[in-house]
C-alpha cells in the first residue's frame, strides 16, 4: 500500500503538470464582471474547488459551486484538471471523479455531468479545449473526446496517442500532446486532429513526455515535453503546423505555458526556476526572468491565465501543494493589482473570465 | 504474575494466565500484555484488531479485512514498531513497516507491546533496535492428557460479507520432542456498505476488496534437557487480494490487485552453560515476493504491473551472565543480510539494493531490593549496495537507553518507574530507491523517548477485588523526519529529511478484577490516552500544528464477565477528530467516531475436549466512520463460530 501511495506521488506529478490554451481570440471583448477559478484539489482529496472572484465586490467566494448548487453538497468532486468557457456552459473537467460537469456560464448552476468510461471502466479526463461548436477534452484512455454542445452529450472518441494531456486549436487543426506519461517509456509526440473529418490525420514526433502546448497566431505550436526523469531533460519545443516539423528545441523545464501578444509566458513546473519567465517565441530567450517586477514572491506558480480585454496577467500559486492557494492579478508589466486565497481551494490552476 | 518476558527465557513452563491485560507493574517500562482468553473477548481476526485496545497506540486502518493495517506508537510514525513473532523480528525493508492485518490470531497465545523494548535479558540485538516491540507468541503448548500424545484444536468462523475462515492446529507431544502444525484459510468478499461521501443520503458498497489467504505453520521445540532447547519454525502465508482505494466521489472504485508469498524459516537454540551463564543463537531465512497489477486502461493494454520480491538472511548470537546476585550483563551480536529484487513499470531499471546490517548491543541489569534499573548501548553498523543507481551512504551509530523501576514504600505496592530511548529509524528502500520519488541522500529518523509513570496495585473484600492503576507521562522529540516533499526547487516529489515532531503524551489505564465466587468474575478496563504531537520545524507551514492523523484523545472501555459456561463481554473505542494534513481545514478533517463491539461465548463442552461456540458483534450503533480518510470502514458486521480441542 506504502508503493500504492508512493506511485500515487508520481503519478500526481504527471497529475500536476498543468496547461493553459488559448481560447479563440474574439475581435472585441467585453470587461470581465469576475473571473472563475478553478482548483484542483489534492490527490484523492475529493476537494476540486470552484471559485468566483467579483470585480464588483473584489470579494471571493471560494466554494461558488456548492453555494450556487446547495443540493450537491459534496462538491464538484476529485482533481479538477481544466476548466472553459464556450457560449453560456461552463465545462469543468474532473479527473478523478471521471467526469465533465456543465455549469451555467453566468452564475455556475448544475447542467449536466459528462461521465468518461471505456469498455464498463472508468476514465480520467484531463484538458479542454473548444472550436466549432464543439468542446474537446483529452482522456486517458487515449482518445479525444468530441462534446456536442447541443445535446451534451460526447458523440466521438477520437484515437490518438498515449495518456493525451493539453491541446491546442491552430488553423484547421486540433494538436494534443500524447505524454505517455503512465507508461514505462513515455509516448513522444503530438496527434494532429482534423477539425473537419474530426480524425488523427497525422502524428508529430516532438520528444518524450509531451504536456502543455500553446499556439500562436502565425500558425507555430509550442510544447512543453518533460523528459523521462533521468537521461532526456525537460524541453521546450516550437513546431510549424505547416510543415509539422520542429523548428526550435531547447532545454528548459517548463510547467504552464501560454502564448499571449507575441511572447511565451512560462512556469519552472517542478523542477525549473521558481519565476514567472517571459520568453521570446523565436530563440526561447528571456526576454525577462521574472515577469513579475514588483518583487511580489510567487511560492509556487501554478497556471497563467491572460484577460485579453486589459492584458491582464492571472498567475494562481500552489503554494507546497497542501496549503490552501492564492491567486494573483498583475498588469502587463508584472505590477500587481490584487491578490486573493483561494480558501478553501488547494492547488488552484485555471482561471477563466465571465464577461 | 509472571512477566512476559521471562516467558520466553524459560520455555515451555506453564504459565498461569491472567485473564486480562497485564499492566507490569513492577517494570521499568510500560508493557501491556494480552492473553488468548483475553483476545478471544476482543473480536480481533487479526493481531491489528487487538492493538487497537493497547494505551499509547495508534492503528491505521485502510478499512475491511484486507486494508493495510499498522500501527503507530507514541507518535513516532510507522516503522518505530518492531514485530517479532515467536522470538525473532519480522522485516519488510521494502516498506519498513509491518502489515498487522496480515497475522491472524488464530494460533496466537499472547500480544505484548513493550515501550522501549523487551524486559529480556537474552535477545537477539535487533530487539533493541526500534521505539517499541509488539511481541506475538504463537500457541505451541495444547493441554493434552496423559494418555495420548495427540491433541488440537479446531476453529470455524463465519459472518458478515461472506466471511469463511477455518482453522486447524495439530500437535504431537512426547517427552523431549514437540511438534505443532496450524493452518487456516480466510476469505471475505468485503462487499460491506457504507454511507455515500456525496452526502445524499445513499448507501454505496465496497467493491473489489475480497481476501483470501492461507497460512501453514509447523514448529518442533527438542529439549535435551531443562538447560538445553532448540526450536524451530517454518512460515507461510500467501494472499491474493483487491485494493478498492480511496473512494472518488461520483465513479466508482479501481481494480488493483495485490498478493503475497510470505515465508520464512527460523530456528533459536537456547543452552544454560551454568546457573550464572545462558547462551542463545538464532538463524532465520525469509523470502517475501509480491505481486501488484493495475489493469487500468491509462496504462496501455498491459495495466501496470510490479513484483518485488525481498529475502533476509538473519543470524544471532547473545550471551547473559550474573556477575553478582544484584548484578547481569548480557551481549547480543546480530548480523542481518536483506536484499529486495524488483521488476516492472515503476521499478525498472530499479536499484536491486542489498542491505548489510551488524548490531551489538550490551545491557547491563540490576536488581536489588525494591529497584531495578536497565541500561544499555546499541551500536549498529550498516552498508548497502545496488546494482544501478545510487547508493545510500554507510550508517554507523551508538543508541543509549536507561530504565529504572523503584518501589518507594515496602507495604504499599507502588512502583515509580522512568526510561529513555534513543534510537533512529534507517529510510526504506522505498525512501531510498522508489522511481522518481526514492532520495538516495536520506538521512536516518532520530527519535529521542521519555517516559516517567507510576503503578498502583491493591486488593480489597478478602481478596475477591484486585484494582490496577497506571499513569504514564511521556515526550517523544522526533528530528529528521522522512517525509515525501513536493517542492519547487527540488527534483520533483522527493523524499527528504523535512519535519521534526514534538509530542507530549498521557496514558492511563485502570483495571479492577472480581471473583463474585467460584463461577463469576467480572472485569473492567478503562484505557485513555492523549497524545499532543505537533510539527516543530520552524521552517514549516504547519509548525505547531497536530501531525496528521493523531487525535488529542483517544481511549477505550473494556468489560467482560464470566459466569459458569458463559463469558460475555463489550468493548468500546473512542476517538478524537484528526486532520490528514498538516493544512487544518474542514477538507482535511476527519471526524471523531467510536465502536461498540459485543462478544458472547457458551462452553458446550468443558475439560480436554472443550468445545465453544461464541458471537461476535462488531460496530453494534452501525456508525460509519474513517480512520483513513475516504477509507470507510464497516458498519454493523458480525461473526460467529465454534471452537474445539480434541
Amino acid at each position: 500500500m506504502k508503493k500504492n501511495l508512493l506511485l500515487c506521488s508520481c503519478l500526481s506529478l504527471l497529475l500536476l503538470a498543468s496547461c493553459s490554451k488559448d481560447d479563440s481570440p474574439a475581435p472585441s471583448v467585453a470587461p470581465a464582471k469576475g473571473v472563475y477559478v478553478l482548483s484542483e484539489g489534492m490527490f484523492f482529496g475529493n476537494n476540486a474547488k470552484l471559485g468566483f472572484y467579483s470585480f464588483n465586490s473584489n470579494t471571493i467566494a471560494g466554494d461558488f459551486f456548492v453555494q450556487q448548487n446547495p443540493t450537491i453538497p459534496a462538491g464538484i468532486g476529485g482533481l479538477a484538471t481544466d476548466m472553459i468557457i464556450y457560449g453560456t456552459k461552463l465545462y469543468v473537467v474532473v479527473d478523478q471523479s471521471h467526469k465533465v460537469t456543465v455549469l451555467n456560464a453566468a452564475n455556475a448552476t448544475f447542467v449536466k455531468d459528462i461521465a468518461f468510461v471505456a469498455g464498463g471502466s472508468p476514465v480520467e479526463p484531463r484538458y479542454v479545449t473548444t472550436a466549432n461548436g464543439k468542446v474537446f477534452v483529452s482522456a486517458w484512455d487515449g482518445t479525444v473526446n468530441v462534446i456536442d454542445t447541443t445535446t451534451l452529450e460526447i458523440t466521438k472518441k477520437i484515437p490518438v496517442g498515449l495518456n493525451p494531456e493539453g491541446l491546442v486549436v491552430s488553423g484547421n487543426n486540433l494538436y494534443v500532446s500524447n505524454s505517455g506519461g503512465l507508461t514505462a517509456t513515455f509516448d513522444s509526440t503530438v496527434s494532429v486532429i482534423n477539425l473537419g473529418s474530426l480524425t488523427e490525420t497525422s502524428k508529430i514526433h516532438v520528444g518524450k513526455n509531451p504536456t502543455s502546448i500553446t499556439a500562436d497566431e502565425s500558425g507555430n505550436i509550442y510544447i512543453a515535453t518533460q523528459g523521462n526523469y533521468a537521461s532526456i531533460p525537460p524541453r521546450l519545443v516550437k513546431v510549424n503546423t505547416g510543415t509539422n516539423t520542429v523548428i526550435k528545441s531547447a532545454d528548459t523545464t517548463v510547467g504552464a505555458l501560454k502564448y499571449y501578444n507575441n511572447a511565451l509566458y512560462v512556469t519552472g513546473g517542478y523542477s525549473g526556476v521558481q519565476q514567472v519567465r517571459k520568453l521570446s517565441t523565436t530563440d526561447f530567450s528571456a526576454m525577462s526572468t521574472n515577469f513579475v517586477t514588483d518583487g511580489t514572491i510567487i511560492l509556487n506558480p501554478y497556471s497563467i491565465n491572460i484577460d485579453e480585454q486589459n492584458d491582464d496577467v492571472y498567475i494562481t500559486d500552489a503554494k507546497n501543494n497542501i496549503l490552501t492557494g492564492e491567486l494573483f492579478c498583475f498588469n502587463k508589466t508584472g505590477k500587481k493589482k490584487f491578490s486573493v486565497a483561494t480558501s478553501p481551494g488547494v492547488n488552484p490552476n485555471k482561471v477563466v473570465f465571465v464577461r | 504474575m509472571v512477566l512476559p518476558a521471562q516467558k520466553t527465557d524459560t520455555l515451555p513452563a506453564v504459565q498461569v494466565k491472567t485473564s486480562t491485560i497485564v499492566q507490569n507493574a513492577a517494570s521499568p517500562r510500560p508493557i501491556q500484555q494480552i492473553d488468548k482468553k483475553y483476545l478471544e473477548t476482543l473480536n480481533s481476526v487479526s493481531v491489528a484488531d487487538a492493538t487497537k485496545f493497547f494505551s499509547g497506540v495508534l492503528l491505521k486502518d485502510y478499512g475491511g479485512l484486507g486494508g493495510l493495517k499498522t500501527i503507530s506508537v507514541r507518535s513516532l510514525g510507522t516503522g518505530y514498531t518492531g514485530v517479532m513473532y515467536d522470538g525473532v523480528l519480522l522485516s519488510d525493508v521494502q516498506a519498513g513497516q509491518i502489515d498487522l492485518g496480515k497475522i491472524s490470531t488464530a494460533n496466537i497465545e499472547s500480544i505484548t507491546l513493550y515501550n522501549g523494548q523487551p524486559l529480556s535479558l537474552l535477545m537477539p540485538a535487533k530487539a533493541f533496535a526500534t521505539g517499541a516491540v509488539l511481541n506475538l507468541e504463537t500457541n505451541k503448548n495444547f493441554d493434552t492428557s496423559a494418555k495420548s500424545k495427540w491433541s488440537g484444536i479446531a476453529m470455524l468462523k463465519a459472518g458478515s460479507f461472506n466471511f469463511f475462515n477455518p482453522s486447524v492446529s495439530v500437535q504431537y507431544k512426547s517427552k523431549n520432542f514437540t511438534q505443532t502444525l496450524s493452518t487456516e484459510w480466510q476469505s471475505i468478499k468485503g462487499n460491506y456498505s457504507y454511507k455515500a461521501y456525496e452526502l445524499d443520503g445513499s448507501i454505496k458498497k465496497r467493491n473489489n476488496s475480497d481476501l483470501q489467504s492461507l497460512r501453514v505453520e509447523y514448529d518442533a521445540g527438542y529439549r535435551w534437557n531443562d538447560n538445553n532447547h532448540i526450536q524451530f519454525k517454518v512460515y507461510h502465508y500467501n494472499s491474493n487480494r483487491g485494493l478498492p482505494g480511496a473512494v472518488a466521489l461520483y465513479t466508482i472504485g479501481g481494480k488493483e490487485r495485490l498478493s503475497d508469498k510470505n515465508s520464512f524459516v527460523q530456528s533459536i537454540y537456547k543452552k544454560n552453560i551454568s546457573i550464572k551463564s545462558k547462551l542463545m543463537l538464532l538463524a532465520k531465512y525469509a523470502h517475501q515476493y509480491n505481486f501488484y497489477k493495475d489493469p487500468d486502461q491509462r496504462y496501455g493494454p498491459q495495466g501496470l504491473t510490479n513484483r518485488f520480491t525481498q529475502q533476509e538472511y538473519y543470524f544471532s548470537a547473545g550471551y547473559s551472565y550474573k556477575i553478582t546476585k544484584v548484578a547481569s550483563v548480557a551481549y547480543s551480536a546480530d548480523y542481518i543480510i536483506n536484499n529486495l529484487k524488483g521488476s516492472g513499470q515503476f521499478a525498472t531499471p530499479f536499484a536491486q539494493p542489498t542491505r548489510k546490517t551488524t548490531y551489538n548491543n550490551i545491557l547491563l541489569d540490576a536488581k536489588w531490593h525494591r529497584l531495578h534499573i536497565q541500561a544499555n548501548a546499541l551500536h549498529t553498523f550498516q552498508t548497502e549496495k545496488v546494482e544501478n543507481g545510487p547508493v545510500s551512504k554507510n550508517l554507523s551509530r551508538l543508541n543509549p537507553s536507561f530504565s529504572i523501576a523503584v518501589q518507594p514504600f515496602i507495604k504499599d505496592d507502588v512502583h515509580l518507574r522512568f526510561f529513555y530511548k534513543n534510537i533512529f529509524k534507517t529510510p526504506t528502500f522505498n525512501d531510498l530507491y522508489y522511481a522518481y520519488v526514492g532520495n538516495t541522500n536520506l538521512k536516518p529518523e532520530q527519535a529521542a523517548q521519555y517516559n516517567i509513570g507510576i503503578t498502583w496495585k491493591g486488593d480489597g473484600l478478602a481478596n475477591k477485588l484486585s484494582v490496577q492503576a497506571s499513569a504514564d507521562f511521556y515526550i517523544t522529540d522526533v528530528q529528521d523526519k522522512i517525509v515525501a516533499v513536493p517542492n519547487q526547487n527540488l527534483f520533483r516529489w522527493t523524499m527528504l529529511n523535512y519535519g521534526k515532531v514534538f509530542s507530549k503524551g498521557i496514558d492511563i489505564a485502570l483495571e479492577a478484577n472480581a471473583t463474585l465466587d467460584n463461577e463469576a468474575t467480572i472485569a473492567a478496563k478503562i484505557i485513555y490516552g492523549y497524545q499532543d504531537a505537533k510539527e516543530a520545524d520552524k521552517s514549516s507551514a504547519f509548525y505547531g500544528l497536530q501531525i496528521p492523523y493523531t487525535p488529542l484523545h483517544s481511549g477505550n472501555v473494556q468489560l467482560r464477565s464470566t459466569f459458569k459456561r458463559i463469558t460475555i463481554a463489550a468493548n468500546a473505542i473512542l476517538s478524537s477528530y484528526r486532520y490528514k494534513l498538516g493544512n487544518q481545514i474542514p477538507d482535511n478533517l476527519v471526524k471523531e467516531w467510536a465502536t461498540i463491539d459485543l462478544y458472547a461465548s457458551y462452553n458446550l463442552k468443558t475439560g480436554l475436549h472443550k468445545t465453544k461456540i461464541f458471537a461476535e458483534l462488531n460496530n453494534v450503533l452501525n456508525r460509519q466512520y474513517d480512520i483513513i480518510k475516504f477509507y470507510p470502514m464497516p458498519r454493523f458486521n458480525y461473526r460467529v463460530g465454534i471452537t474445539s480441542n480434541f
